[in-house]
């Protein structure tokens, strides 16, 4: 008998979840929350505010800083009792330099890694046909100028070039008498421009007699960054000779990832209660336009391989940062601080790669002041949730508990 | 240098922090498995690729079911299948052929044709699983008030190759029934899925009933079960499986016309080489020959028949000529089948709009009479029809759609008509939720994509 039609689909769709944002851009700032907006403390504000970094107090800042970051994520579903991710530990750097060209122009540079994320189960796991392996990496590089319109109130804008690198890999639905399961290996890289613009101003400023030091407002915004993945590579293997023309053992693909703009607006009060004493109290608000980021859509060049699109299920979400330290004799900074997440998923699509929610965190650092010139900071950020989920575009039911440790060091140089 | 230590050192223990699930706990219910018996059908007996073959039966869904149980009571004794060694009956399979993916039954070239241990396989052992394929649940029991009901029992379940190899149904003038197999089996615990065939058949066959008499009364070997007799001997049978006062678990027709069997060959592609859609041709019972009309359902066979230069053998009197194994025989001629007044396609090949109403309403009657009979016998019912119909859509599971769609759809066999072993993993958690809902048990669900699916060539 000869069959009429043969027509399988390639599922399910690919979704970058939300969490792959990485919000470890400043270690000083780590410790406090993430806040940062209105802090000029170190040359990390060239990415958190380009406006805030024309008050450097140094002539020229070099921030140098790098997180591990140590994910957890088991999941458990009716069938399998625990499984967990093996998703290597995560290392985004983060690297400012600024320097004063005159009185009033700040001229910086940044690298960072804004988004990435690696997760991995095992290849055999029970949502293989979900995902096996995802991986996003991004650099940022951006060249900003910071300017001090007046005394308290200065603006700053950066260029920002990304290069982005894109991994995915999960099981194809279809067996042979060989193999239980095909796969396909996605990979592809791209490049991207997008700005990022702020604004700080001093609102109170008290002589150093006063309780009340300082009152900083800062605010910023940072483009969406439309990441091209123009000459991606799809590999397919252990398929069936019978469905080769539609998966091949290679096929180009284009793909466009959408990572979101964000905008942001922050205060610093910096208070004096006694000598040798300062405290320091920050406090942002952040919203992240997830709505504009939808999935991957993926266009394969074989035109017999199935496209693949996601429904549009973002939203935007606020995330609440706020935290205080305490200093002594400006050599040594206690930080305490945390911050409230929403997670940009709607319920019914979380899914196991990255599994989010609405969440707590907390967060706590050190900086010590070596000498005059050179000063460390190591931070610490704990975040821990659980959440059981059905997820209704592949039909899967876990719960989930995620549990993310991130050390931080950072190591700050001003002349 | 100490430092260093320390920094990694604090690395190894967030390396090493996670939050595991503890294993989950399993209840029985208070239930006893220790003699789990499966009564049913071709469903129940693993019946797949329009075969019985030890290497699919294994994932029949009672063995599915009682691996599963073995983990709530792990002494639970071995769950004993009527296994058919290596190609037992035969099956179909999928072949790439001159780049075709192409369906090979299993008497043609390069089929897997039946085991040579098939013909002379007799073994009659106790099994747990008692299921028959091609059973009926009107043939189970004889009501003495049903003129040579005993008789017509006997010859059906002898003539049955799935039957005598595995049961022995005594001779015709002293049979063993069905049910008595069942009442001997002394069950602590069972499912049962009987009475698909008392409306499947007729409607694998076009609704063609395949008429025929003894002693006087007509019997239908092909035809829609009545509900009065269904209802009496599912009693019966209910009678037999609680005797001893086993719980259980029954479960309902499924609403067979969603399965591919019905739903493969779709008038709409059945094209000319300009793309127009051909018109076709069916004869009915008495021979007259009439247009295929859109709400006429083509069954899978149509898939090998339709544009063939073949036709049956007709003959003098006008039946259609049979082998000695009862299969049509066929002969070539120069018309093609299905798209010409003068070799339509067969009756049997077509379920008509009539027949298809006749089904349906006796499919919910069978099932009011089912469920009226579980509930006098306080035992749970799963609901199957209602299950399948969820199946045409489409679900979504675990990153895989399964649906009722043939080969694709992922969980049925390539006969059309019986679940592959992802089906029938599907299945045994349908019914292992029902237990776990109705008598307080938690028996952990089978691993579905664990269990093989449609294999490609």
């Amino acid at each position: 008998m000869r069959l009429f039609l043969l027509s399988i689909a390639f599922l399910p769709n690919l979704i970058f979840a939300g969490g792959f944002q990485l919000n470890v851009q400043g270690q000083e700032g780590l410790g406090t929350g993430g806040a940062s907006v209105a802090r000029y403390s170190d040359a990390s504000s060239i990415f958190f505010n380009p406006g805030a970094s024309a008050f450097l107090s140094s002539n020229y800042n070099f921030t140098f800083g790098t997180s591990l970051i140590f994910p957890a994520v088991s999941v458990q579903t009716e069938f399998v009792t625990n499984e967990d991710q093996t998703s290597p530990i995560a290392t985004p750097v983060q690297f400012y330099g600024a320097g004063k060209a005159n009185e009033k122009l700040t001229i910086g540079f940044g690298i960072n890694n804004q988004f990435g994320s690696t997760s991995r189960f095992d290849d055999n796991w029970e949502g293989k046909y979900i995902v096996q392996e995802q991986s996003l990496k991004t650099f940022m590089y951006q060249p900003t100028l910071s300017y001090k319109i007046i005394d308290r109130l200065s603006i700053g804008a950066g260029f920002v070039y990304t290069t982005g690198s894109f991994g995915f890999k999960k099981a194809v639905p279809v067996a042979t008498s060989e193999y239980d399961y095909g796969q396909v290996n996605l990979s592809g890289k791209g490049s991207a421009t997008s700005y990022n613009i702020g604004i700080q101003g001093i609102v109170l400023k008290g002589d150093s007699t006063q309780f009340i030091k300082q009152l900083s407002v800062g605010a910023s915004y940072r483009s969406k960054i439309n990441l091209e993945l123009n000459n991606g590579t799809a590999q397919f293997s252990n398929i069936s000779v019978a469905l080769q023309d539609k998966f091949p053992e290679e096929t180009a693909f284009t793909a466009s990832l959408v990572l979101p703009s964000v905008i942001s607006s922050g205060l610093q009060l910096e208070l004096k209660p006694m000598d040798n004493i300062a405290i320091t109290v920050v406090f942002d608000l952040v919203r992240t336009n997830w709505s504009s980021y939808d999935s991957l859509k993926i266009d394969f060049k074989n035109p017999e391989t199935p496209d693949t699109s996601t429904p549009k299920k973002w939203k935007d979400v606020n995330t609440y940062r706020g935290g205080f330290s305490i200093g002594y004799k400006e050599k040594l900074e206690i930080r305490l601080g945390g911050y409230y997440d929403q997670s940009p998923i709607l319920d019914g699509y979380v899914s196991p790669e990255l599994p989010g929610k609405d969440n707590l965190s907390f967060t706590t650092g050190l900086g010590y002041q070596i000498n005059s010139l050179v000063s460390v900071d190591i931070s610490w950020l704990y975040s821990n949730f659980s959440r059981t989920e059905t997820n209704n575009v592949y039909g899967f039911n876990g719960e989930y508990r995620r549990m993310v440790n991130v050390v931080g060091l950072g190591l700050n140089i001003a002349l | 240098m100490k430092k260093i230590i320390g920094l990694i050192s604090i690395a190894l223990v967030l390396t090493n922090c996670k939050k595991p699930f503890e294993e989950l706990e399993y209840s029985d219910g208070g239930l006893d498995f220790s003699n789990y018996i499966a009564v049913g059908n071709s469903l129940t007996q693993g019946y797949q690729d329009g075969g019985l073959y030890e290497a699919t039966q294994v994932n029949s869904y009672p063995a599915i079911i009682a691996r599963q149980m073995k983990l709530v009571q792990p002494d639970m004794p071995d769950f004993i299948q009527p296994l058919a060694p290596g190609n037992g009956s035969g099956y179909i399979h999928l072949e790439y052929i001159n780049d075709v993916l192409t369906v090979v039954k299993p008497r043609e070239e390069g089929g897997y044709a039946e085991d040579a241990t098939w013909d002379n396989l007799i073994q009659n052992v106790a099994y747990s699983n008692l299921g028959v394929s091609g059973i009926k649940l009107i043939n189970v029991v004889s009501d003495p008030n049903i003129p040579s009901d005993d008789l017509v029992n006997y010859l059906v379940l002898r003539n049955n190759p799935f039957g005598h190899r595995f049961l022995d149904f005594g001779f015709s003038n002293s049979p063993t029934e069905y049910l008595q197999h069942v009442a001997n089996s002394n069950p602590t615990f069972f499912t049962s899925w009987l009475g698909n065939n008392d409306i499947l058949s007729f409607a694998t066959n076009g609704g063609v009933e395949s008429e025929f008499e003894i002693g006087g009364t007509n019997f239908y070997l092909d035809g829609l079960s009545d509900p009065a007799e269904f209802r009496k001997k599912y009693d019966q049978s209910l009678d037999s499986l609680t005797k001893n006062g086993a719980k259980g678990i029954v479960a309902t027709l499924p609403s067979v016309t969603s399965i591919p069997y019905f739903n493969v060959v779709k008038q709409a592609d059945i094209v000319g080489t300009d793309g127009v859609q051909l018109t076709l041709y069916k004869a009915d019972e008495d021979g007259n020959v009439y247009e295929v009309q859109p709400d006429d359902i083509l069954l899978l066979p149509v898939a090998s028949t339709l544009l063939k230069f073949e036709r049956d053998s007709i003959t003098a009197d006008g039946d259609v000529a049979r082998d000695p194994d009862g299969n049509a025989i066929v002969v070539y001629t120069s018309i093609p089948h299905g798209v010409d007044r003068n070799n339509p396609l067969k009756d049997s090949e077509v379920l008509d709009p009539a027949e298809y109403t006749r089904l349906q309403a006796t499919i919910t009657s069978l099932n009011i009479e089912l469920k009226a009979s579980a509930a006098s016998h306080n035992i749970p019912v799963v609901d199957m029809y209602t299950h399948l119909i969820g199946f045409e859509a489409g679900v979504q599971f675990n990153g895989i759609e399964f649906s009722t769609k043939y080969i694709e759809g992922g969980v049925f066999s390539l006969d059309g008509v019986h679940p592959n072993s992802k089906g029938y993993a599907i299945i045994a958690n349908k019914f292992i939720d029902a237990i776990n809902e109705n008598y307080g048990a938690s028996i952990p669900k089978a691993n579905i994509n664990n269990y093989p699916g449609i294999v490609f060539p």
